[in-house]
């Protein structure tokens, strides 16, 4: 979502909400999520540039909380693994994902890695609550 | 986590991010989302919607792009969607005026 749609959103959601009605906002936040096939690990993608975009997004949420429309009031981490068929196909995704970058190190092991492959994202979970 | 043979395998998989349900299961152990009215903001494929449905007593789900929900709309059971409104359009155009909830899921949407 662009970043000035996140501020309209937010509004539009505050708006919708009964009192004490909850936003759960979940992203990967990881910047660099590992990447695993049956052998063991491959390597990593690069998320930096996507742990940008959620840092502005991070600082529009918190505009919200600071100008009173929401409280912060649960914030947890887990692992949120994909799976896809081969590292060609988990490549080709990524390929299309925000800020998303798939370095070389982890491109030129697509021939020599056979079978399913997981990746594995630090997802951030928190819980906004309208007041 | 990252340690230990690959436990994957002959699974059926159904669905390639978080078949099992680990992302829901922690939001619904955070928030309560049993016989709410329940917005899913940016719903995709339905990724959320489903596990929602069967717990909410209403989801209204919207996405924008609209092969993700005619996917999200025909992966949904038949049991469950008569509490589920699938719309295509953006956060934008959210009807505030007509519609009112208890949570809202933001599924790696905002």
């Amino acid at each position: 979502m662009p970043l000035a749609g996140v501020v309209d959103a937010l509004e539009r959601i505050h708006v919708s909400l009964d009192d004490g009605g909850a936003v759960v906002d979940t992203q990967p936040v990881g910047e660099h999520p590992p990447v695993f096939a049956e052998e063991g690990p491959l390597g990593t993608l690069d998320l930096r540039e996507w742990a940008d975009i959620v840092a502005a997004t991070d600082a529009e949420i918190m505009k919200t909380v600071e100008a009173g429309r929401f409280s912060l009031v649960g914030d947890r981490h887990i692992v949120v693994s994909d799976f896809y068929d081969d590292l060609a196909e988990l490549i080709d995704e990524a390929a299309g994902w925000a800020g998303t970058t798939v370095p070389r190190t982890l491109a030129r092991q697509v021939d020599a890695t056979r079978g399913e492959v997981r990746l594995d994202q630090d997802v951030r979970i928190r819980v906004l609550v309208k007041q | 986590m990252h340690g230990g043979a690959p436990s994957w395998k002959n699974r059926g998989l159904m669905q390639r991010r978080d078949p099992d349900g680990v992302e829901f299961q922690a939001i619904a152990d955070l928030v309560e989302l049993r016989g709410g009215r329940v917005v899913d903001v940016g719903c995709g494929t339905g990724r959320m919607t489903l596990p929602a449905a069967e717990v909410a007593a209403s989801i209204y789900a919207f996405d924008p792009n609209e092969d993700s929900v005619t996917k999200a709309r025909a992966t949904l059971p038949a049991g469950l969607r008569g509490r589920v409104s699938f719309r295509v359009h953006g956060a934008e155009t959210l009807d505030v005026a007509r519609r009112r909830f208890d949570v809202a899921l933001c599924g790696w949407s905002l």
